[in-house]
């Protein structure tokens, strides 16, 4: 059973560590035996045990000695093993051969630097070419809630990890909103930063134009500090601004397809900020509609050059799914892929106008609650959709366009599944967007 | 799709699903068939773009559609 101590905050955590209250040997104690009790869950690929508690130990002196890092020493983390960690092998999820990396990805050796504890590299949908984290070759991503359910994905290991007070922060990778979609279905804080704004050297990619490595945790201020973390800066989150906040809901094609709970809880959520005096506008995404189209034909040949070369060696070590969907990227004329990108453009400047004069975007995250696992449609408002299309439906726009995104508790619904919003910013404007954000997430947790 | 592009289109997956039965890969013919549809689309969206873009070179960048379609109201 997982108790408030193991879900507590970073900032909390932290000041015990600094004062000596709380060692980081016990902390990371703590989390690798919250790894063992649920291995059910099927979280972690690879735990890191002996590493993370000489690590923790090394941290813990470290710091007696008046050489504390910051807000993230001695804090354990994961990574999703999608992601280089030196000594541990990069299995993608995947029953093909895996990388055998000697040096950590920048992103890691930036958490390191920070103080950072790698306790263990976690579950994913297969290469991240999916939404539920259950096309793995190590088991199924199971949610704590119910485990015939999914976590969301592809980062769905990274999210339940939270959720069960296994680690502090994860680091995902977000290519179509497999950061923010498990952070949706768990209840969790993900970001997706600008395009390009964090290194993805080390990172398996998934679509060398749309991928994006992003922070995990359970609060906005948490996602905060590893975001600076992640960009090397060493600086501390800029201070919350006061002014009344100038919010854009895009109703058409994001809240056309929404389950109940998802379309009550934006309802509330417009409601409740605007009672604090926030401005909520509307605002159309020109042809926001042809997003699917455009995401398929970038996603697919990136992702199947790739994998060209290892899936003719090993095509039945791939699970039949993401096998499938690499095979169909074959068959991509290179001018449809040039059409993309070149629709890319297009829509990255519908995105630019639409945020023109106002500080973000709100929209939910995900249409739908937790899918059951194996589920190959879900219903919306009566109609079946396919899981993956509607899971994608709501974050894959902003991994054409590259605007930074931001998935954020917004309540439950009626069954009591988690329900989340997004917010969306300006591009190259993450820690603006990230000071929005938490002042939306005080709101909406109120 | 204007006719000439259906063909077209129709001749692809053609080719394409005699590709996936040759290749053992008849699961994939599905998958194809939904990629034709979204390649259809991506082709119209990418001729209204052009269309769009000839119509108002004179005016600055083409957009889709004809504004931003901003509604705003205020809550």
């Amino acid at each position: 059973m997982t108790t408030a101590a193991d879900l507590r905050s970073i900032g909390e955590v932290a000041v015990q560590i600094r004062t000596g209250a709380l060692s980081p040997l016990d902390l990371t104690r703590a989390c690798l035996d919250r790894i063992d009790a649920r291995r059910d869950l099927n979280a972690f690929i690879t735990v890191m045990r002996d590493r993370a508690l000489a690590d923790a130990a090394a941290a813990g002196r470290q710091i007696a000695t008046g050489h504390y890092r910051g807000p993230l020493h001695g804090i354990p983390v994961s990574i999703k093993d999608l992601i280089d960690v030196a000594g541990t092998p990069t299995t993608s999820g995947s029953a093909v051969p895996p990388g055998h990396p000697s040096r950590d990805a920048p992103i890691v050796t930036r958490l390191r630097d920070a103080g950072a504890i790698v306790v263990g590299k976690t579950n994913l949908h297969e290469f991240a070419f999916g939404t539920t984290s259950e096309e793995s070759a190590f088991g199924p991503v199971r949610h704590p809630r119910d485990p015939s359910r999914s976590p969301g994905g592809s980062s769905g290991g990274s999210a339940v990890a939270l959720i069960e007070g296994m680690c502090f922060a994860s680091i995902g990778t977000d290519t179509g909103g497999s950061v923010r979609i498990p952070s949706a279905v768990c209840g969790t804080v993900g970001l997706k930063p600008s395009l390009h704004e964090l290194p993805s050297a080390g990172i398996v990619p998934l679509s060398t134009t749309m991928d994006h490595p992003g922070p995990m945790a359970r609060s906005v201020a948490d996602v905060g500090v590893v975001f600076e973390a992640l960009k090397g800066s060493g600086r501390r989150p800029a201070a919350e601004g006061s002014r009344p906040l100038v919010l854009r809901v895009p109703e058409a094609y994001f809240c056309e397809r929404l389950e109940p709970g998802v379309r009550e809880a934006l309802a509330a959520a417009r409601k409740k900020l605007a009672a604090e005096g926030h401005r909520i506008e509307t605002v159309t995404i020109a042809d926001a509609a042809r997003t699917p189209d455009v995401y398929l034909h970038i996603v697919l040949p990136e992702a199947s050059w790739f994998h060209a070369p290892v899936l003719e060696r090993y095509p039945d070590r791939y699970s039949p799914g993401v096998r499938l969907r690499l095979e169909m990227g074959r068959y991509i004329l290179a001018e449809d892929y040039v059409r993309a990108l070149s629709l890319r453009a297009r829509l990255t400047r519908a995105v630019d106008d639409a945020l023109d004069g106002c500080d973000a975007l709100l929209l939910p995250t995900l249409p739908i609650t937790a899918p059951v696992i194996g589920a190959t449609t879900v219903d919306v408002d009566g109609k079946p959709e396919p899981v993956r299309a509607i899971m994608l439906r709501l974050t894959q726009l902003f991994n054409i366009t590259g605007h930074p995104a931001i998935a954020l508790p917004a309540g439950v619904a009626g069954d009591g599944w988690p329900v989340s919003m997004q917010l969306v910013g300006h591009t190259n404007g993450t820690d603006a967007l990230l000071r929005v954000a938490a002042r939306v997430e005080a709101r909406l947790r109120a | 799709m204007d006719r000439t592009s259906q063909t077209q289109m129709e001749a692809w997956l053609r080719a394409a699903s005699d590709d996936a039965d040759r290749r053992g890969l008849p699961q994939l013919k599905p998958l194809l068939e939904t990629l034709a549809r979204a390649t259809s689309a991506l082709r119209e969206a990418d001729r209204a773009a052009r269309d769009d873009h000839a119509g108002s070179a004179s005016a600055g960048p083409a957009t889709f559609g004809s504004s931003g379609g901003r509604t705003e109201t205020t809550e």
